[in-house]
Formats: structure tokens, sequence, C-alpha cells
């Protein structure tokens, strides 16, 4: 069977991306977005991917009491972070498009 | 306390042991060349600092802090497992605290919520090499392991002939004879042991934290059977009984700074190019 697993991991930088270019916010939340939108994630995916864009100088953090004990980190974008977010939507498109066109070519193969 | 830390618990108790022993064996056996102040001082000296180690063992790995304490049994022993990774590895001490304190929100967030710990982290140890390998690009390099190992041995050698010296200061600093099994004793710990303890904390496996009384005693069995059976053919008993002098005089000491300062800014520097490999 495919493995998703390499395919996802750049999808899945730009799903984060595009998550906190809507709003603010914690991990936590990121994963159950994902989880709802039906993506197979847990926390130990996405905090790494977190971190890296955080490197990368993507992403703003800012600490925040939390209710739950040590303080919570809410992640939002920062200008660099919006514009890499516009690229990774104009390469997706792309991709999307190519893909598109090989599996309907294959398709159309297989009717004739 | 989980099975993981009892081990680690029960690993520096009896490094404590074997020390606080050997010191006391110093202390009533003796020797009669030597000064007996200078070897109680040192015996002391050793007693003190390997019960020092013991609290601190239990202290900076084994006693929860307020908010490790919410976190349920199966929840807190995947914690510990990648707080062990990420505090002995080679991030800044301010970036280890700060995923520390990261995974522990999310570990609490997770439970809080009803999710399990198999939901939340999967495999652990890939989690904890993951979360290394965004900060660093690999979790350790060839070249830091074999920096690290050089630092260790001059330290050893420094360290050795600084307690030798104590113990009987009328040869001189810079005329302390040092067993060459001793000397491949430090190797074996500087180049293998110390390396292969800091990759333990990925192992699930807490027993591999008994490897040093293992490998410790693997030694000392094989320096008495080549001893008893092997003495007499070519390089053993260079081997058993010969010596050297680490640090003949002031210039090798004076060397041997300049080296260890030399390895230290060319670790520094082996870190930073680490660190930023993938920044």
């Amino acid at each position: 069977m495919f493995s998703e697993t390499q395919l996802l991991k750049g999808i899945l930088e730009g799903c984060v991306l595009g998550i906190l270019s809507k709003e603010e916010t914690y991990g936590y939340k990121i994963v159950e977005v994902l989880v709802s939108s039906e993506f197979d994630v847990n926390e130990a995916t996405v905090y790494p991917i977190l971190l890296r864009l955080q490197k990368q100088g993507y992403l703003h953090v800012e600490r925040r009491p939390s209710q739950l004990g040590p303080d919570r980190k809410y992640y939002s974008l920062t200008p660099t972070g919006h514009s890499y977010f516009e690229s990774f939507k104009d390469t997706w498109k792309i991709i999307k498009n190519n893909v598109d066109k090989v599996l309907e070519s294959e398709k159309n193969d297989t009717e004739i | 306390m989980t099975q993981r830390s009892k081990i680690i618990q029960l690993s520096s108790v009896l490094l404590a042991v074997c020390l606080i022993a050997s010191a006391i064996l110093l202390i009533t056996e003796g020797r009669g060349d030597l000064n007996s102040t200078s070897i109680s001082a040192i015996s002391v000296g050793i007693i003190l600092t390997s019960a020092l180690s013991v609290i601190n063992v239990y202290l900076s790995k084994i006693k929860k802090k307020s908010d490790e304490l919410k976190l349920n049994e199966s929840f807190f022993r995947e914690y510990e497992m990648i707080r062990d990774t990420v505090m002995n590895s080679e991030l800044p001490k301010s970036e280890k605290n700060g995923i520390v304190e990261d995974v522990l929100e999310m570990l609490l967030t997770a439970q809080f919520n009803g999710r399990t710990i198999q939901a939340t982290v999967g495999n652990t140890e890939s989690f904890a090499k993951s979360i290394l390998s965004a900060c660093t690009g690999k979790p350790q390099s060839l070249i830091l392991g074999f920096l690290d190992g050089s630092i260790g041995f001059l330290l050893f050698s420094l360290l050795i002939s600084l307690m030798l010296w104590l113990e009987d200061f009328s040869k001189g600093f810079f005329n302390q004879n040092i067993d060459i099994s001793t000397v491949v004793f430090c190797v074996i710990i500087s180049f293998a042991l110390i390396p292969a303890i800091c990759q333990f904390s990925l192992k699930k496996n807490a027993w591999a934290y008994l490897i040093p009384f293992v490998v410790g005693f693997t030694y000392i069995g094989t320096v008495k059977l080549l001893r008893s059976y092997f003495y007499e053919a070519s390089g053993v008993k260079t081997f058993l009984d010969g010596t050297v002098v680490l640090i003949p005089n002031i210039a090798a000491l004076a060397v041997i700074t300049v080296v260890l300062m030399g390895l230290f800014i060319a670790r520094f520097n082996a870190r930073q190019l680490h660190l930023n490999h993938n920044a």
C-alpha cells in the first residue's frame, strides 16, 4: 500500500501554516483541526513541525499562563511566514493540477 | 516512581557504594608509603562526592516537579524518556528547558482532554528523535563525540595526576606514574562508555543504565584473567605492570592546557555548526 508519510510531510507543514494564517492558536488546537479534517496525526507529528517553522522564523510565539500548569505556547504567522504560506499555496496548486492531469489521462487511457 | 527511575536511582546508589567501599578500604588498609592525612582527606572527599551525586540524581532525575505530578503514570513514563533525551542533547540549556516545558504542557493538555498517551505521542523514541532533528538536523555528530572524548580523556589524565599527587606530595606533581591499564580504561570510559551512556536515554530498556557496572567488572575480570593465565605473553606484562608519566614537566602541562582550550573552542564551534545545520 502507498505510504502517506513522505507525501504528508510537506503538506502538513502547509496545512499548519494555513491554520495559523486564520488565527493565533496552540498546538493541541492545531492537532484537533487537522484530525477533524481526517488527517491521521497527533501531537508528536505536529510539535516538531511547529518547532522547525519557529526556528526558520515563520512563526511568532507567545507564552501565556495555562490553567493546567506550565505556560502554553500560542503560535501566529510572522510576515515571512505569511509569504511562505502564499508560496506553499502556489506550489500546491501547481502540483495538484499536474497530479490531477496525470491521473485523469490514466483514467481516459483505461476507458479507451 | 517508574521502573526507569528506580533503575537510574539504583545505578547511582551502586556506583556510590562501590566508590565509598573503595575509599573505606583505602583508609583502613592504607599504604605504608603514603601520607595518612592525605589519604583520609581524599577518602572523605570521595565519600562526600559519592553521597552528593546520589542526592543530585534524585533531585534532577527522580523527584517530580509540581507540574510533573499532574501527569498520570503512563503519561509520566513517556514524558520522562523524552525529557531525559532532550536534556542529554547538544542543545543550549535554555532551549532544552523550553522544549521540556512545551512537551509537559502538551501532554498535560492531551491527558486533560481524555486522550491516551499512545494516541498522543505514538512511538516515543521516534518522537524524541524528531524533536532533536527539528532543532539540530541530527541527534549527535561524530566530530562532537570525538571532541567530547578527547576533552574527557585529558581531564581524566589531569585528575588522576592530581589525585596521585595529593596522595603523596613528596614525589612531586610531574613525577606521577600511572598504570598503563588505568590509561586504557580511561580511553574506554572517555570514547566509548560516556557516549554510550548519553545514548541510553533514547532507549526504552532502562536496564542499559547498569552497563557501567558490566563494563567495570568485565574490565577487572579481564585484567585478573590476563594476570593469572597470560602474564608472560608478549605485551601483557607491560599492559598490566607498566606505567607512564602523563604529565612529565611544566611544558607538558602547558601543552595539555592549550590543547584542552583548543578542544573546548573547537567543540563550541562544532556545536554551533551542528545546531545551525537546519536553521
